[in-house]
């Protein structure tokens, strides 16, 4: 079976901002296949490339060298075929005609897809209904909350009723509620057989609705896992955070098996990272022995887990 | 011709909104007073309709030029110049649509002028052709909206374009014989005045208001709109370039 989207080789820099300074790799020899009807993560921290690799498929960004196609059509060579056949949603408070109502901003890119003035109508309707933004149809877009705007950054990009759709941060700055939300929308969209390339810094995103991630880091793709093997290494490199724990207590801890570090945050919370899994419970029974109440588990950074997985290779510098 | 139709739309929409847009007519009475004070001080009230014309169609340049800029600047703050990049359609053609929306809203200009010299040297306009000054001002305004897209495109290329961008689009003014017909400018302009549609339609403007007859009407529409035409050609061509250009560079997303 043909992949939905293929990137061979692909790199891509930016001229350095003043002259003589190298210039700027933000992919780096990038090879990935996303496969028909699946959600495919792209996982990474700030800066990682994560927009770079959307832009170059979405054809909004030409690679520096190396090849992409999406439905076997060429990013480069024949730009127009792929962009009728995909959808683009980037997260955040651009990209929308605030001035205009929903129903105004989803006409106007209805017709820049070539949509028949004939079905504009309902698939409008049916799309501001999918989204729940019915009721505010015909509200300026500047009235919206956030998440709302998300929504109908969604809709927007299911205007063309496209094949693959492409997902930039979509729940960058929502509230947990909003992003549910949001998850449980585009995971409906599998369920109609689109691919969906999505983008995200959140592990827990990644692993609650992708079918297979990619975990990129300063330009260079590290790995290509399924959502368990995420899971396992959220819970893996689990950590134990309290509060109200002694100086005494504290040194207790440090010296208790399978503790890798403890650490002050500054507002006196105790952090303490593990080294090896199943340690979790007998660091959280000794600290209640101690007198210690106010004590929970928080999942490890992204960095943390780039460090401890890959070693050197992850490592932020 | 419905994505040349929904930027007119969505313009006439957000451009009622955006007094940005179509401020630019508001300079016109101002600007006509100006012109009736000179013409008054040398008493040639034959000049009115040159003085009535002259502000309207500087201030219907000045909005095509302006909002072709702004629609981009916009656009690209907006985050909207990628996702346009990234439809099917050429950014052309909704942009087109949507400086005819404000363009067709600045053709209030010619009413406001008319009413401020009546209104305050009492000097009326009459208009003896009507239905030439309805053609003339029909084409002028298309090959108007044409021409400003070539000065568009500069905005997408550069971001520092907006600030030379008028007085760029100035000399299309000047050798368009916005401020005193090309008839009156040196001899060795008249070439390359010809070559700028907008010498032919404010030729025709003038004729339609003080002319007894206007001679080879037809010729002139269609000069006026062959040259418009190329201004098009010329215009998204250039503009399908910079588009290029900037998914090239990467500054199609630079804010
Ligand atoms: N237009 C540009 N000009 C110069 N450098 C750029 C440009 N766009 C991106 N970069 C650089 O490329 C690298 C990757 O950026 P990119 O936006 O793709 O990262 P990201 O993974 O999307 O990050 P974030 O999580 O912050 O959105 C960064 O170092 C960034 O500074
Ligand atoms: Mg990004």
């Amino acid at each position: 079976m043909q992949s939905a989207v293929t990137t061979t080789a692909l790199r891509r820099e930016f001229k350095p901002r003043k002259r003589g300074l190298d210039p700027i790799t933000a992919l780096d020899d990038v090879s990935l296949a996303v496969e028909p009807g699946e959600i495919h993560g792209l996982l990474g921290p700030n800066g990682a490339g994560k927009t770079t690799l959307v832009k170059i498929l979405s054809t909004i960004l030409t690679p520096t060298s190396g090849t992409a196609t999406v439905l076997g059509h060429d990013v480069v060579e024949d730009p127009g075929a792929v962009r009728r056949v995909i959808g683009l949603v980037f997260g955040g408070d651009r990209g929308l005609y605030t001035l205009l109502s929903a129903r105004h901003n989803l006409e106007y890119w209805a017709a820049l897809y070539g949509v028949p003035s004939r079905d504009t109508g309902s698939r409008i309707d049916a799309l501001l209904a999918r989204v729940g933004l019915t009721r505010r149809a015909d509200d300026r877009v500047e009235t919206y909350s956030r998440g709302m705007r998300q929504r109908l950054h969604l809709a927007r990009g299911l205007i063309s009723d496209p094949e693959v759709l492409f997902l930039d941060e979509p729940t960058v700055g929502l509230d947990p509620v909003a992003s549910l939300e949001f998850r449980q929308l585009v995971m409906t969209l599998r369920e109609e057989g689109k691919t969906i390339f999505l983008t995200t810094h959140d592990m827990g995103e990644a692993e609650a609705i992708c079918d297979r991630v990619s975990l990129i880091d300063r330009g260079a793709l590290l790995a290509t896992e399924g959502p368990e093997t995420l899971g396992r290494w959220i819970t893996a490199y689990e950590r134990v955070e309290a509060r109200g724990v002694t100086d005494d207590a504290a040194t207790m801890v440090s010296g208790l098996p399978g503790v890798m570090s403890t650490q002050r945050l500054p507002d006196g919370t105790l952090r303490i990272e593990t080294a090896v899994t199943g340690v979790v419970r007998p660091i959280m029974e000794a600290l209640l022995a101690a007198g210690v109440t106010e004590l929970g588990t928080r999942p490890p950074s992204l960095e943390e887990v780039y460090l401890r997985v890959f070693g050197d290779r992850g490592l932020q510098v | 011709m419905s994505r040349y139709l929904a930027g007119f739309r969505m313009q006439l929409r957000a451009g009622i909104r955006t007094p940005s847009y179509w401020m630019t007519i508001l300079t016109t009475p101002a600007q006509t007073i100006l012109f009736l004070s000179v013409i008054t001080a040398f008493d040639r009230p034959d000049l009115t309709a040159h003085a009535v014309i002259a502000p309207a169609v500087v201030s219907m340049w000045g909005a095509s030029v302006w909002t072709g800029g702004a629609i981009v600047r916009n656009d690209r703050w907006g985050a909207m110049l990628e996702l346009h990049a990234a439809t099917p359609t050429s950014y052309a053609v909704p942009v087109i649509g949507r400086m005819s929306a404000t363009l067709l809203l600045s053709l209030a200009a010619i009413p406001l002028a008319m009413a401020t010299a009546w209104l305050t040297f009492g000097l009326d306009v009459g208009v003896r052709h009507p239905w030439v000054l309805a053609a003339a001002l029909v084409v002028t305004t298309a090959a108007m909206v044409s021409t400003a897209l070539i000065f568009t495109s500069m905005t997408v290329l550069s971001r520092a374009a907006i600030t030379f961008q008028n007085s760029a689009s100035y000399p299309i003014l000047l050798l368009g014989g916005a401020f005193v017909p090309l008839d009156l400018l040196p001899g060795w302009v008249h070439p390359i005045g010809r070559l700028i549609f907008l010498s032919w339609g404010t030729d025709l403007v003038r004729d339609s208001i003080t002319a007894a007859t206007v001679e080879d009407l037809w010729l002139r529409l269609g000069m006026v709109l062959l040259l418009g035409a190329a201004g098009l050609a010329a215009g998204t061509r250039l503009l399908r370039m910079v588009m290029h250009r900037v998914t090239v560079t990467g500054e199609i997303s630079v804010a």
